[in-house]
């Protein structure tokens, strides 16, 4: 997933879904095992939702690249092998546990709207009046 | 110029090893130091020497000449960008020397102002080092500013026409510019004619006062320049570089965490059917100051320009550290004409990074740690917001002009 794909500054509600490719590498613990790390961004939420969930898809892909073809069922998608759009690979779905991640992100909350509309006006009021009985009082308005 | 050369040769070696640790710390470190739109910029200019439009590049919201300028980064040193703005600080940094210069500021004292606010200060080395192109644009108004001062006004036209092109915020230069052109030497027949009566009346007095030949020309100038630039990319990017260069300034509403003390009432009411009217109620107070602050000042264009930008920065919607850069390139410039004890002078500037640290904290425990800490983030907005206010009226309080303070003297 390059950069060029996603806004990475819009908030989640008006984020537009992204297709991530995520390249597994071997486990070298394990013959039958794959390991890959997706960095999550939690973006601005809408305020008061107090808990966000985050579930990553509950199926995957696997390209045959280094696998033997026999055991495979014919390729069910054509897609880049990487960011590197030139060349194509083939890629079939498999079974696996699929996982549930909770991540809490902090969100602004709805109830301090009208506080917080309130005495940020005032105080930005009361900073331009200040800043305007200067300009009045000190600045030059005729010859 | 002994001294001068040593100011630059200081600010110079600091701003390099900046740039050096900046790579180190980016090698090295969970945190970069490189600015996050400094990846955005050489994307971009790999776009470009693709011959593909810059605007490829999500979030890539400049000027196309920008993605040009930085071909080097691609090219040559991802480094080049960084080095291009130490460049321009540097430059800025000799343009207001001769500035303070050509108004009569001893060479020391000049000098020591360009020192003190601008080429040893930390932010705007800070600035530059991490990848933030503001001292291109600190260095076109500056230009300007000088080129006006100097009675060269074609050439502050073209200044002032790519300064706008490259950042939208020196439009807000243009009253005073025009209202300082309008009052050079020669023209005071003109404005000591009906200067009495109603304030409605001076104030149209004014607007009609001001459309003379330097201010024709300056407009004129300024908006060709400014118009064959948007032509000539139009041409080339369309409608993207027009939608991301200008409107999405325009119409920008950055709801994440920033300075601006209207960061926290701009998220909660992001969907409400209040968001309009309370965009609008924001957009007020720097409104009426900017014009206000203009009619009082313009006779000294470096100080109103000063005022304009720190009240501008101070109550948009949005506010980040870069933004500073945009009044601090004019401190040097004012810093003669403001009689203020050092003692009241270091405890403003202490209130003000005070401020910044108070809002930093609960930043940072926010961004890094998960907390929830966004009212401590906007009461600290508000605090900035204070201080902020605070200091600007403190600087217009303790600002004399020399020669108002001369005709004073020669009054009594």
């Amino acid at each position: 997933m390059s950069e060029n794909m996603s806004n990475m500054k819009a908030p989640e509600y008006l984020a537009q879904a992204a297709v991530l490719l995520l390249f597994l590498e071997p486990e070298s613990r394990c013959s039958r095992c794959f390991r890959g790390t997706v960095p999550v961004h939690a973006r601005y939420h809408r305020p008061a939702d107090c808990l966000s969930c985050l579930a990553p898809g509950d199926a995957g892909m696997l390209s045959l690249g280094q696998l033997s073809a026999e055991c495979w069922e014919p390729a069910e998608v054509n897609t880049p092998c990487s960011s590197d759009t030139t060349s194509s690979c083939q890629w079939h779905t498999t079974k696996h546990t699929p996982v549930k991640l909770m991540l809490r992100v902090p969100v602004g909350h709805r109830e301090h709207s009208s506080l917080v509309c309130a005495l940020t006006l005032l105080t930005t009021g009361l900073c331009s009046g200040l800043i305007l009985a200067a300009a009045c009082k000190y600045g030059h308005f005729s010859q | 110029m002994a001294g001068v050369g040593a100011a630059l040769l200081a600010g110079l070696l600091a701003r390099l090893a900046l740039v050096l640790y900046g790579l180190h710390q980016d090698r090295t470190m969970r945190v970069r130091y490189t600015d996050v739109d400094y990846r955005v910029f050489t994307d971009a200019a790999r776009l470009v020497t693709e011959g593909r439009s810059p605007y490829r590049r999500a979030t890539y919201r400049y000027t196309p000449l920008l993605a040009w300028l930085l071909t080097p980064n691609v090219l040559l040193t991802e480094a080049f960008g960084k080095l291009l703005f130490v460049a321009g600080d540097l430059a800025a940094a000799v343009v207001a020397y001769r500035a303070l210069r050509r108004r009569g500021t001893p060479a020391g004292r000049a000098c020591g102002c360009c020192a003190a606010a601008w080429l040893l200060n930390p932010l705007p080395m800070a600035v530059s080092s991490r990848g933030n192109a503001e001292a291109l644009v600190a260095l076109l108004v500056l230009a300007t500013l000088y080129w006006v001062e100097a009675g060269s006004v074609g050439k502050a036209a073209v200044c002032y026409g790519l300064a706008v092109h490259m950042k939208i915020y020196p439009v807000s230069y243009a009253l005073p510019i025009a209202l300082r052109l309008s009052a050079a030497p020669g023209r005071g027949a003109l404005r000591d004619r009906a200067a009495k009566g109603t304030v409605m009346a001076r104030l149209w007095h004014l607007l009609v006062t001001m459309l003379n030949r330097d201010v024709v020309l300056f407009g004129t100038l300024a908006g060709s320049v400014l118009v064959a630039l948007t032509v000539a990319f139009y041409h080339l990017y369309g409608w993207e570089f027009l939608e991301h260069a200008y409107l999405y300034h325009l119409t920008r509403r950055d709801i994440r965490h920033n300075f601006s003390p209207y960061f926290y009432m701009l998220y909660l009411t992001a969907e409400s059917k209040w968001s309009f009217a309370l965009g609008l109620a924001a957009f007020l107070p720097q409104l009426l100051l900017l014009l206000v602050v203009s009619i009082a000042f313009y006779r000294d264009l470096a100080f109103s320009c000063f005022l304009h930008t720190a009240i501008f920065v101070t109550f948009n919607k949005v506010c980040t550290s870069q933004y500073f850069v945009w009044y601090l390139c004019l401190l040097p410039l004012v810093m003669p004409s403001i009689k203020m004890s050092w003692h009241r002078a270091v405890l403003l500037l202490s209130l003000w990074f005070m401020g910044q640290g108070l809002w930093l904290t609960p930043a940072f425990f926010l961004e890094f740690k998960g907390y929830n800490t966004y009212l401590f983030i906007w009461m600290a907005g508000l605090l900035f917001l204070l201080i902020n206010s605070l200091i600007i009226v403190q600087i217009i309080a303790h600002y004399q002009k020399e020669t108002q303070a001369a005709k004073k003297l020669k009054q009594q």
